[in-house]
């Protein structure tokens, strides 16, 4: 089956095309979060309460082949949403390997991605990361392509401006 | 080219460096996949568990609501369903139940088609089905405001007014593609003590303190429709279960269900919570489920029925118990050190904290929920003797990659006073017994 096979089969109420669909998902799903959250286990956690509300709101998904900018919209929300994650437990998460993510060669470039403010970095892992088009950018934002551009600008405006006062600036 | 340009230039070439980085991200697969089946676990449940019981004549702690898978029935019921009208979307909420399905095929439907309307809302009963030991309702609702939450209270009434002693549940509207109307169905466990009334009302209460707004519907019921129509078959069997006697006393066959009564011997060193992956199995391989079961060690369990399609042999069919030594159903926590004397192994308290007048206390709890037995405290005392109410638990199985334990919340109702020593007496608990058996029931003597 097609993902909009799968969604329509999902909307009926078949948990396996729905999981079989989140499968297809879940490897961008979990970069996005992590890029996000930082660590692996609240990622693991907005992979699961992403697809806890997707399953729940699934029905209204009016159109089947948006699932996919429907379903990173559902993850963005969840991970903006602070307050959630606070009031949950810090379970002692797995020691793994650090990845070239978690030691970049760049570190300086790093550090100013993950401290854009929320719109920002929505914008650079969605452009960037995931190279998106503007079109679905702004999709999965419900926004117009006019304000994906201008918050685009800005964010490079910012990360430009972090990195220059750091002093190390391409000149 | 300006400097500006150049800076931008340079700052995308940093970006796209750092976008290999991002790519090459290693992902639990393994992790991120159970990640995803608990997500659609915790959403089927959350759908069940919003499943509301009202209980008069039965305790609060005798219902108990299994889990169980879906089973399909053939196309061929299906699309006759689909033929009622404006009931398309019950029929994916009936599916899973073979035997009502049956029942409607042999036209055991009543339509009712009664409509209380006001200030742009309704509600419309629009069919039952029913026999002595159970009815099915199925409604509409239109234009109401906060389905989405479902904030109403459902109560039913004889032709006297007055509440019927049942037992029923109720799930979360389903939202059909016409957003503003929701079908739904309340299904009605009746008894010996408490058959079905000679004319019903249901009625729709809003909990919004501030709107008193209800809906009733009133309508007859046919009771000679399924008149006569049970069977009683005797079982008279005992079964051992890792040492623990559950004798099966009988069967009755409705056409809306078969109530399996069993009763687990008093004398038992375990407390048998329920029996896991209970089916009937017929000479063809079908199996014929149970999602639901009444009382406490005298039980009766819920079963699909297969009275419009009698088999030759029913075997029951299990694959152990969860239960828990009776000697570990009581503890004693110490809200200060945490520390807890008695109660299964493997139990810890993590912490505690005070929403409103509720106490609300963390447990991680060794091993999955994944069988539908979570933590569950029927009866908390503090030092002064004083009693309270565990209404409710939630469970997150958040640590994603770690399956070796949950952390378990339990809300002890009004309970933001207590200190010290409390005395917990647990009512169910995720602690599984493999032991499988087997045992014939006759259909056909």
């Amino acid at each position: 089956m097609t993902p909009t096979q799968l969604t329509i089969a999902a909307q009926k109420g078949d948990a396996e095309a729905f999981a079989a669909l989140m499968e297809l998902h879940q490897s961008r799903l979990y970069r996005i979060a992590y890029a996000y959250l930082h660590n692996e286990g609240d990622a693991l956690e907005a992979i699961q309460e992403s697809t806890f509300r997707a399953f729940r709101k699934l029905k209204k998904l009016k159109e089947p082949s948006y699932f996919g900018t429907w379903l990173i919209r559902i993850l963005l929300n969840y991970c903006a949403d602070e307050r959630k994650r606070k009031s949950r437990f810090n379970p002692v998460t797995d020691i793994h390997e650090s990845s070239s993510w978690d030691r970049p060669a760049d570190p300086d470039l790093a550090a100013a991605v993950s401290t854009l403010d929320r719109d920002c970095k929505q914008i650079i892992i969605l452009s960037y990361f995931e190279g998106f088009s503007l079109t679905e950018v702004a999709d999965i934002l419900e926004i117009p392509t006019g304000t994906v551009k201008s918050r685009l600008h800005r964010a490079l405006g910012q990360l430009r401006d972090q990195l220059e006062t750091k002093g190390d600036a391409s000149s | 080219m300006t400097d500006e340009q150049k800076s931008f230039d340079a700052l995308e070439e940093r970006l796209n460096a750092r976008k290999t980085e991002y790519e090459t991200m290693p992902v639990p697969d393994a992790a991120a996949y159970q990640a995803v089946q608990s997500g659609i676990r915790q959403a089927a449940l959350k759908r069940k568990s919003r499943l509301r019981w009202y209980m008069s004549s039965i305790s609060a702690a005798a219902l108990i609501l299994l889990f169980t898978g879906c089973i399909r029935v053939s196309p061929a019921f299906a699309s006759f369903v689909e033929q009622l009208p404006g009931m398309e979307g019950i029929v994916s909420m009936i599916r899973q139940d073979k035997g009502l399905m049956m029942a409607i095929d042999k036209s055991l439907l009543q339509k009712v088609g009664v409509t209380d309307e006001h200030d742009g809302a309704s509600v419309t009963v629009e069919g039952i089905i029913t026999d002595e030991s159970r009815m099915v309702i199925f409604y509409t609702m239109k234009g109401m405001k906060d389905l989405e939450k479902f904030n109403y209270k459902i109560d039913l009434l004889d032709e006297n007014g007055k509440n019927l002693p049942v037992a029923f549940s109720y799930a979360y509207p389903t939202p059909s593609p016409d957003e503003n109307v929701y079908e739904n169905m309340i299904d009605v466990i009746f008894s010996d003590q408490a058959l079905p009334p000679e004319e019903l009302s249901v009625v729709f209460k809003s909990r919004d303190t501030a709107g008193s707004e209800k809906w009733k519907v009133t309508f007859p019921v046919d009771k000679n429709l399924t008149k006569g129509m049970k069977k009683v078959i005797p079982v008279n069997q005992t079964l051992m279960v890792d040492g623990q006697r559950i004798d099966v006393k009988e069967a009755t066959l409705y056409p809306t269900r078969l109530v399996l009564d069993v009763n687990f011997d008093p004398n038992n060193t375990k407390k048998v919570f329920g029996l896991s992956d209970l089916q009937l199995v017929d000479e063809q391989g079908r199996a014929w489920r149970t999602d639901t079961s009444t009382g406490g060690d005298e039980r009766s369990i819920y079963f699909e029925s297969m009275y419009f399609s009698i088999p030759k042999k029913l075997t029951l069919q299990g694959s152990g118990f969860s239960g828990l030594d009776k000697k570990d159903l009581d503890l004693s926590l110490d809200l200060k050190s945490r520390r807890i004397i008695g109660g299964p192994s493997g139990l810890k308290m993590l912490g505690s904290k005070v929403e409103g007048k509720d106490l609300i206390i963390d447990f991680s709890v060794a091993g999955s929920m994944n069988g539908g037995y979570v933590l569950a405290f029927d009866n908390v005392t503090d030092s002064t003797g004083k009693s309270y109410e565990v209404p409710g638990s939630s469970w997150s199985s958040g640590e994603g990659t770690d399956d070796s334990h949950t952390i378990v919340s339990s809300t002890v109702e009004n309970g933001a006073k207590m200190q010290g020593e409390i005395q917990m007496h647990i009512s169910t608990y995720p602690m599984k017994v493999k032991s499988p058996f087997s045992l014939d029931i006759p259909v056909n003597p």
